[in-house]
């Protein structure tokens, strides 16, 4: 039996098996206190692979939740270790598969019958897992097709879940339970989201035929007719993950393009279509040789809505980062100072948010603008300044609204995929930052 | 016409929600006569246990045509086997409820599953499902009914879990059919009874 049959999916199991993960992790930091009385030195590095090594473990083990909070974690490079970081990153592309039968039950549980009667061929052995389901590769006359099947109770495995990662979450945040509440409640909502396949379809549709003039990217067609909730049946589209494309040794021109069709395609999501492709880790993106980008998945969908739209991105304005009476105001907007701060907290916060803001603005202040890791390593060091704050560390109060939670994870995903392509991006519609400054009065 | 009574006997108890009395008046109006009746069964309690006779064997025999299943390794065979059998449960629950859901524990259950135990026993070793071996050529009829007859206990257990199962399309069902069966796959390809018995041995030699 070489695909891993054993889903942990009772709630003791999963328990037990994120509780040995916790004994683990302290027999790591036992160590880790062990080697520095020994050799009076600190290896931190060694401690974080460890760690990781012993999360992954357990987590690539558990289905559905646990791994997209995992995956979650690897994108937020600027919060976690790097160590940890490599490790999740694994997590992205593959699990451990469903046994055959279950593939041929669960699809003919949704349809009504075997996939046989609607494709000429279809592997049973998965393509790739997709953290709440995994893909299957089918043809019929000649057509190739990525079937998408989802595990069989994921749904209801979510909410017990996230009641088990909470705490190892909060622990790593260093944030009490309750004040983590409304962030938990908005990546519930869009994990529940994402087990609902229909749902995707739409999305998929829609957003495909909003980005048609976007040039060269590209999304598969979906088809309705052999899909449903837990069964989507899309084009299999040609190409390879970034760290595959990137051997191939494109050349620097290819480089920019591919980044720029990811560039105007996210730009023009979210300030002209308010509702963004929110999954943006590299199993997402196919590159092709003749440097255009598949994209799929559009399980997770972040709507922006127009309060936090008109709080947030005025602040990635130049004008607005110089006008305190501007910046006071939005700061209150996204949730990031209160009234019953001190004075002097207010100060720093808004300090440090100004500082990381103006770093991210960066790409939007010239016509053109070169990503390099130098870049994005300066992000991660002001990520990690910040998370040294007093009012950060030991927060008394949550701070950022929920919403930025998946347009800050989409956007380090992008900055993140352009660093690692090494890539130069224009600015072709800066249409919006116009738009926002008539609103700001400016 | 073995399926005729069959299906008119699950009717009769959806319908009336009592077993028939007798012969007579189960044929009453029925497309078979009596006498065509005890051509096939001795009485109508050997067709009550054949129900899930019935209901496995067609679950199967829909299998035997589908490409996947013909070439997939014994263990996914019977795999799929369950599946297919819930699946084909499902059209048939309000009878199974009627006829089987007072049961309180698995066990109830083997009385009235003796028909349904021997087809699944032959399936189970028709399909060339091995499990643990001893090496030890007296034991070999042994092990294979204890191998065979484990995986009934699952399927009865299972059958059991079904007629409970109240989540949304019996999806926990399928769960319990993915974790019971590997993991008595498991069990039982590791060979522990075997590694006991040869500890049972090297004690008994050496004590």
């Amino acid at each position: 039996m070489e695909s891993q049959d054993s889903v942990i999916r009772s709630k003791v199991g999963r328990a037990a098996k994120l509780v040995g993960t916790g004994a683990k992790i302290g027999g790591n930091y036992l160590k880790f206190y062990a080697k520095k009385v020994a050799t009076g030195k600190e290896d931190r590095e060694s401690l974080h692979e460890d760690n990781a090594q012993d999360i992954y473990n357990s987590l690539s083990q558990l289905k559905g939740s646990a791994l997209k909070v995992a995956q979650m974690l690897s994108m937020d490079k600027a919060v976690l270790p790097k160590a940890y970081t490599q490790k999740f990153a694994l997590s992205q592309y593959s699990a451990p598969p469903m046994s055959g039968p279950l593939v041929m039950k669960a699809y003919q549980s949704a349809l009504g019958h075997y996939p046989s009667q609607d494709f000429d061929r279809f592997d049973s052995k998965s393509l790739a897992a997709a953290s709440i389901g995994q893909v299957h590769v089918a043809e019929k006359e000649g057509k190739m097709y990525a079937v998408k099947i989802q595990y069989p109770g994921v749904a209801e495995a979510i909410k017990s879940d996230l009641k088990l990662v909470k705490p190892v979450a909060n622990a790593m945040f260093g944030l009490p339970e309750k004040e983590m509440q409304k962030y938990f409640e908005e990546v519930e909502e869009k994990l529940l989201e994402e087990t609902r396949y229909d749902l995707e379809l739409q999305r998929g549709q829609e957003v495909a035929a909003a980005c048609s003039h976007i040039e060269n990217v590209h999304f598969p067609q979906y088809y309705p007719q052999w899909s449903t909730s837990k069964v989507l049946v899309m084009d299999l589209l040609q190409g390879q993950h970034l760290a595959e494309y990137l051997q191939t040794q494109p050349s620097q021109e290819e480089k920019n393009q591919v980044a720029q069709a990811l560039w105007d395609f996210y730009e023009y999501q979210l300030h002209e279509l308010r509702c963004i492709h929110a999954d943006p880790h590299p199993g997402n993106f196919l590159f092709t040789q003749d440097a255009k980008v598949g994209i799929i998945d559009f399980g997770c969908v972040k709507e922006v809505p127009e309060d936090f739209y008109h709080s947030y991105f005025p602040l990635l304005i130049q004008e607005v980062q110089e006008n305190p009476v501007i910046i006071d105001k939005l700061m209150r907007g996204i949730e990031m100072i209160f009234p019953g701060d001190s004075e002097s907290l207010q100060q720093d916060l808004t300090e440090a948010f100004l500082r990381m803001t103006r770093l991210l603005s960066r790409p939007f202040q010239e016509a053109e603008f070169h990503f390099t890791q130098d870049y994005l390593d300066e992000i991660y060091e002001e990520g990690e300044r910040i998370y040294r704050l007093p009012g950060v560390r030991k927060p008394t109060q949550p701070r950022g609204s929920k919403h930025a939670l998946y347009v800050n994870r989409t956007y380090f995903g992008i900055y993140s995929l352009m660093a690692d392509l090494n890539a130069t991006v224009v600015n072709r519609d800066l249409a919006w930052v116009d738009r926002l400054r008539v609103k700001c009065n400016l | 016409m073995k399926n005729d009574i069959i299906t008119r006997y699950m009717w009769w108890f959806n319908q009336f929600e009592v077993e028939p009395k007798s012969v007579f008046k189960f044929c009453e109006d029925a497309s078979f006569s009596e006498s065509e009746f005890y051509l096939e069964f001795s009485d109508l309690r050997s067709v009550k246990e054949s129900v899930l006779v019935h209901l496995w064997s067609i679950s199967v025999e829909s299998l035997n045509q589908e490409e996947f299943y013909l070439s997939a390794e014994p263990h996914e065979k019977m795999l799929s086997a369950m599946y297919a059998f819930v699946e084909t449960l499902k059209a048939n629950r309000s009878y199974l409820i009627q006829a089987y859901g007072s049961w309180q524990n698995p066990t109830d259950s083997f009385h009235g599953m003796r028909a349904w135990r021997e087809e699944f026993l032959s399936y189970s070793s028709g399909i060339g499902l091995t499990g643990m071996d001893l090496k030890i050529d007296v034991l070999k009829d042994k092990t294979d009914m204890i191998n065979h007859n484990t995986l009934f206990a699952n399927a009865a257990f299972v059958f059991h879990f079904w007629l409970k199962d109240r989540s949304k399309g019996f999806e926990q069902t399928d769960a319990c059919i993915e974790k019971l069966f590997t993991l008595s796959f498991e069990l039982l390809q590791s060979n522990t009874l075997g590694k006991a018995i040869d500890f049972g041995k090297f004690l008994f030699q050496n004590r």
